[in-house]
């Protein structure tokens, strides 16, 4: 009945097919897709409405907030990951991938793939949107580099959310310990003018992982350049991957 | 006679509740074995012990030759899984599931093959339907295509006719029935007492982590007219409350 191939198989195979539905089946739930898609695009719209310059020579809002938006979209799909892990422990998906001779494990890693590749289009298309529709100032050859920095950001965010849904017993808290540490590091590390911030607040800026992708990705977009000392963002962002997986994995319960 | 199962000295407990309480059993290759008890018996504790899903307290189980807390990654490639709780991914169609575990289970099934799978479980019409669009009864039968995209010489069905109608439950019978005529083991938990004598070559009887008896349907039977003669034959019905009494029973 059945036709099979021999059943000895590199690790990544397994790992990379699961990827692959997942991304396909992220495509399928397109409402959660595109409502993560809701939040940057607002954002980006109203900051574009109420932030043009009254003057030349003001600062642009909607310019400045612009490269931070599109980070900011990869860093949700952390929220996306959280959830959806949330989800397949309380409702028994992982008991039965547990199952399969697949470690659990790997497959944590390829859908925590899908959802990185499914928020870098995300973050694109608003990168698009912000540049053809709004008519925002995009350095072409920067978008094209801004793939890796988006890269970069999507794993550290990624292994962030696994580890909030390591912590979280259910989906909605999982959503909310996400957004409510998300977004005040969004506001201090770049969301916002550095002028704007408290003085208190300032010295913290630079240890987020938020401000290290806008530190990369502000002078991609806005010029084409990376800034002038690169290594301290990029290493900065691979030891928080490294870490936040690391504690990830050791409080991770399928079950 | 070889084993597909053997296990001794079998406990798992939750917190404070024992749920598998020093058991030991073993189940013939190419048997159909039935694992009866009320809800909360342990019956489900035990197929995942024996899945390597969870890890036992005390004891060793061997399942179709190996020791299980040495090789369950081999073991679990060889084994079909039907969970009493199905869960299947929610956004995949019955289609891409059937696909995607042959994956998970290193094998690679063509399209034709897996609708052939689904069309064994009556779902062939179903292939491009989500797990949220099919009835109770069609995710159950989705799970139980899932359990057999490996070709498992060992398959594990937790109750798997409860919620389904009258035709679903016969052609699950049937299905049984060939399977065991294919030459595989199944291990199948119910509480239905029919089901097991229709099924199953050997029952064993689960209460509170502990087989209470083992043996052929018949015999048990056998047994139980032995022990209090009623003057005609007593039925499994009666064997199995006789064992695990009358007092309700939560879910
Ligand atoms: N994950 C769990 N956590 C805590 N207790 C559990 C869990 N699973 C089962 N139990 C308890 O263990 C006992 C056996 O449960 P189970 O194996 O599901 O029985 P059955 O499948 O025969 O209905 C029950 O008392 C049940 O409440
Ligand atoms: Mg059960």
């Amino acid at each position: 009945m059945l036709t099979h191939l021999p059943r000895q198989q590199p690790a990544w195979r397994p790992i990379l097919h699961f990827a692959g539905a997942m991304f396909q089946a992220g495509l399928t739930d397109w409402r959660t897709t595109a409502l993560s898609l809701f939040t940057p695009l607002f954002m980006l719209v109203l900051f574009w409405l109420i932030g043009r310059p009254a003057e030349p020579g003001d600062l642009d809002l909607a310019a400045f907030i612009f490269p931070a938006i599109v980070g900011l979209t990869v860093m949700l799909g952390g929220q996306t990951l959280a959830m959806r892990l949330v989800n397949w422990r309380t409702q028994g998906v992982f008991q039965r991938l547990a199952a399969t001779p697949t470690p659990v494990g790997h497959l944590v890693l390829g859908l925590g793939l899908a959802q990185a590749a499914l928020s870098v289009v995300q973050a694109m298309s608003v990168l698009a949107f912000g540049a053809l529709a709004l008519g925002l100032p995009v350095n072409g050859l920067g978008a094209g580099a801004a793939l890796g920095v988006l890269a970069l950001g999507v794993s550290t965010f990624s292994a962030y959310g696994l580890l909030v849904a390591s912590l979280s017993p259910k989906a909605d808290i999982a959503s909310s310990l996400f957004i409510f540490t998300l977004l005040p590091m969004f506001f201090l590390g770049g969301g916002f003018p550095a002028e704007i911030l408290p003085a208190f607040l300032r010295p913290v800026s630079p240890w987020l992982p938020t401000t290290m992708v806008n530190t990369l990705l502000s002078p991609l977009l806005a010029t084409g350049t990376l800034p002038s000392d690169p290594a301290w963002p990029v290493l900065g962002l691979l030891s928080y991957t490294l870490g936040l997986a690391a504690l990830a994995a050791w409080r991770f319960r399928w079950e | 006679m070889t084993f597909a199962i053997h296990v001794e000295n079998l406990s798992k407990s939750y917190g404070a509740v024992r749920a598998v309480a020093d058991l030991s059993f073993s189940v013939p290759a190419g048997c159909t074995f039935g694992l009866l008890g009320p809800n909360g018996a342990g019956k489900s504790t035990t197929l995942s012990l024996l899945q390597g899903l969870r890890q036992p307290e005390t004891g060793r189980v061997v399942v179709l030759g190996l020791d299980l807390s040495a090789h369950a990654a081999q073991v679990k490639g060889r084994l079909g899984v039907q969970l009493q709780h199905t869960s299947l991914m929610p956004d995949l169609a019955a289609l891409q599931q059937v696909l995607l575990f042959a994956r998970l289970y290193g094998r690679r099934l063509n399209r034709a093959a897996a609708l052939d799978l689904l069309r064994r479980v009556g779902l062939a019409e179903k292939a491009a339907a989500l797990p949220g669009q099919l009835s109770g009864g069609q995710q159950q039968r989705l799970a139980l295509a899932l359990a057999l995209v490996n070709d498992p010489e060992l398959v594990f069905l937790d109750e798997p006719t409860a919620g389904l109608d009258p035709q679903a439950r016969r052609n699950l019978w049937d299905l049984v029935r060939t399977l065991r005529a294919e030459g595989r083991t199944l291990v199948l938990t119910t509480h239905y007492i029919e089901e097991a004598e229709a099924l199953c070559d050997q029952v064993g009887i689960l209460d509170h982590g502990r087989l209470l008896a083992l043996d052929t349907p018949a015999a048990l039977v056998g047994q139980l007219a032995a022990a209090a003669p009623t003057g005609r034959a007593p039925s499994l019905e009666e064997v199995f409350l006789h064992f695990t009494g009358r007092a309700w029973r939560d879910a």
